[in-house]
């Protein structure tokens, strides 16, 4: 769906997009992460075309964008951080502005059904100047899928959103998803990129870190998981039992739990449980606690950590 | 669907947004007013004439009220559109719209036109108005009325084209604006000093201010090339003249400037790029 190859973006000596190969699935929910300044907004206006790149090919929906800009172009909803609004029109005369520019059939059907979707229906006829930040935010996601587009960029989609407002987008991305279309979301919010994405790409300092499945990338990160063992009838036996074991680091038990710590390559709670039932010890809970997706991108970011091969690739 | 009917889509769009904000706008009706007010001074002067001397000797005396009236129409005409484009970047609304199928091609193309359209509707009432003075005073109104409506046209497309370079070159509607306003004086003042100089004798002069008034007359008429008011200039002189072939030369060179200008408005556009 989104294909970047070497894709190089230099303002003046500053290379704000470094030799970037990103690859992004037709029906995946992509999240593209990177700490401010890292070149995450650079890649997406290059991907629009409003950028040109220094250097590299964008191929979208399997297409060159330059050579497919309008055809491209129309298939794409995009929702940028900031949201500018004419704000001397209405809700209901924005969408009408923006259907008629994106061609959408029966034009006022679609716009009810998209202010419903994000809870503004009942405020289509109010002047845009009056929105506030989360309503506007909410208006941008109204226009974005105004003409059911195949793909979504979206640029912090819930920045400026309240709890409700962040669930309702977050069912509306799921919704969009289970639909068939493909999301390239950009956000700080991690909690929210670990509850929608498939996949996530990691950018800093204008160059890919990573690229890969959430599991699969927080396993590279980590090198070990801990797991916590609430137990009865603790002995000595089933700690000396369980530090035997090959996978086993470490083994420290402290207020009536066990805080086992074991190499990433597998889940081992069975054998764990086995060793701790096989000395008479009771489990009474079992928690295997995973590196968060938010430490994973710490540990990359700061550290530069590359999980790719050389030829960009997922290791 | 072809590009051209992707941009034909975008340009229609826009433009009718535009000319929608534009009617509902208080600063046409303004301008509107405030030409008519100025223009019929100068009838009204012309009336006083023929009252109290009980004839007047002019040919086509509401041509000049009229070329007033499109003047004060042009001038509003390079300020809303050297603020068309950088006004919307500023604002961010450029962004959002160049997020979907349009590219600056048919954007520039859009603000030319929503620009020109709503000149023609000024010219058009401005007709309107002139025709039932024309009929109320008896002041004769001939072709060369009609070919200065056509040639005012041509002169708005010219001055829209300046006003659409002016706004791409810049980040805000404030800096447009003033750079418009910088050309403005430029242009006034170089035709001004010009004039001066050139009705000064040489025999008066000193040889340094001989070379400075055969530099500033040679810059004048650069600037008259550069100025979209020098291509106004040269079409009423055209047709005072009378000469079809001044006209045609006059129309053409006009048409070439527009063209030029709206092409760089594109470039720059491209170059310096839709964000805030």
């Amino acid at each position: 769906m989104i294909q970047t190859e070497g894709l190089t973006k230099k303002f003046g000596s500053l290379t704000a997009v470094d030799n970037l190969n990103i690859h992004v699935e037709k029906g995946e929910i992509y999240g593209f992460l990177g700490p401010n300044g890292a070149g995450k907004t650079t890649t997406i206006m290059m991907l629009l075309g409003m950028e040109r790149p220094t250097a590299g090919k964008i191929k979208l929906f399997g297409k060159d964008l330059a050579e497919n800009y309008f055809e491209i172009k129309r298939r794409i909803g995009v929702l940028s951080e900031f949201q500018f609004l004419y704000e001397d029109m209405t809700a209901k005369e924005y969408l009408g502005f923006f259907a008629d520019f994106y061609e959408v059939e029966n034009p006022d059907r679609k716009i009810d059904e998209v202010l419903s979707r994000v809870d503004l229906l009942d405020r289509k006829n109010e002047l845009l100047g009056g929105y506030s930040k989360g309503m506007k935010q909410k208006l941008g996601m109204a226009r974005v899928l105004l003409h059911d587009p195949d793909l979504l960029i979206l640029d912090e989609p819930q920045s400026s959103l309240d709890p409700y407002g962040i669930r309702e987008v977050r069912d509306i991305i799921m919704e969009e998803n289970q639909k068939g279309k493909t999301l390239f979301i950009s956000s700080h919010i991690l909690s929210e990129i670990e509850r929608t994405c498939h996949r996530v790409g990691i950018i800093s300092n204008g160059k890919l870190l990573a690229e890969d499945d959430l599991t699969h990338l927080k396993h590279q990160v980590a090198n070990e998981m801990e797991i916590s063992v609430e137990i009865e009838g603790y002995t000595e036996a089933i700690a000396s039992s369980l530090e035997e074991l090959d996978f086993v680091k470490s083994v420290v038990y402290e207020d009536s739990r066990l805080t086992v710590k074991t190499t990433m390559d597998d889940d081992y709670r069975a054998q764990i449980s086995r060793v701790i039932s096989s000395h008479g010890g009771v489990v009474l809970s079992m928690v295997a606690k995973e590196i968060s997706l938010e430490e994973a991108f710490v540990i990359i970011t700061e550290q530069n950590l590359s999980l790719l091969t050389k030829e960009g690739q997922a290791s | 669907m072809s590009k051209m009917q992707y941009r034909a889509n975008a340009i229609n769009v826009i433009a009718r947004r535009d000319i929608k904000s534009t009617v509902n706008g208080l600063g046409i009706y303004v301008v509107a007013s405030l030409a008519f007010l100025v223009s019929m001074l100068f009838v009204r002067s012309n009336l006083k004439g023929v009252t109290e001397n009980g004839l007047m000797v002019m040919v086509n005396p509401l041509n000049f009220p009229f070329f007033i009236a499109v003047t004060i129409g042009a001038t509003y005409l390079a300020l809303t559109s050297t603020m068309s484009v950088s006004r919307e970047r500023d604002q961010g609304t450029l962004e959002v719209l160049f997020y979907g199928p349009i590219d600056s091609v048919a954007y520039v193309l859009a603000k030319f036109f929503e620009q020109l359209v709503t000149f023609l509707g000024l010219v058009i009432v401005y007709m309107i108005v002139f025709f039932i003075i024309s009929k109320l005073t008896n002041f004769g109104m001939d072709g060369s009325f009609l070919a200065m409506a056509c040639l005012s046209v041509l002169l708005a497309a010219s001055i829209v084209a300046f006003g659409l370079l002016l706004s791409t070159l810049c980040r805000s509607a404030r800096t447009s604006v003033i750079l418009l306003l910088v050309l403005l004086v430029l242009f006034l003042a170089a035709d001004i000093v010009s004039g001066i100089l050139n009705s000064m004798s040489a025999k008066d002069m000193s040889v340094t201010l001989v070379y400075v008034r055969v530099a500033v007359d040679m810059l004048n008429r650069g600037l008259q090339w550069i100025s979209p008011f020098g291509y106004l200039n040269r079409g009423i002189a055209a047709i005072s003249l009378g000469s079809a072939n001044l006209i045609l030369s006059s129309i053409g060179a006009s048409l070439l400037y527009t063209i030029v200008l709206l092409a760089l408005a594109m470039r720059f556009l491209d170059r310096r790029g839709v964000r805030k």
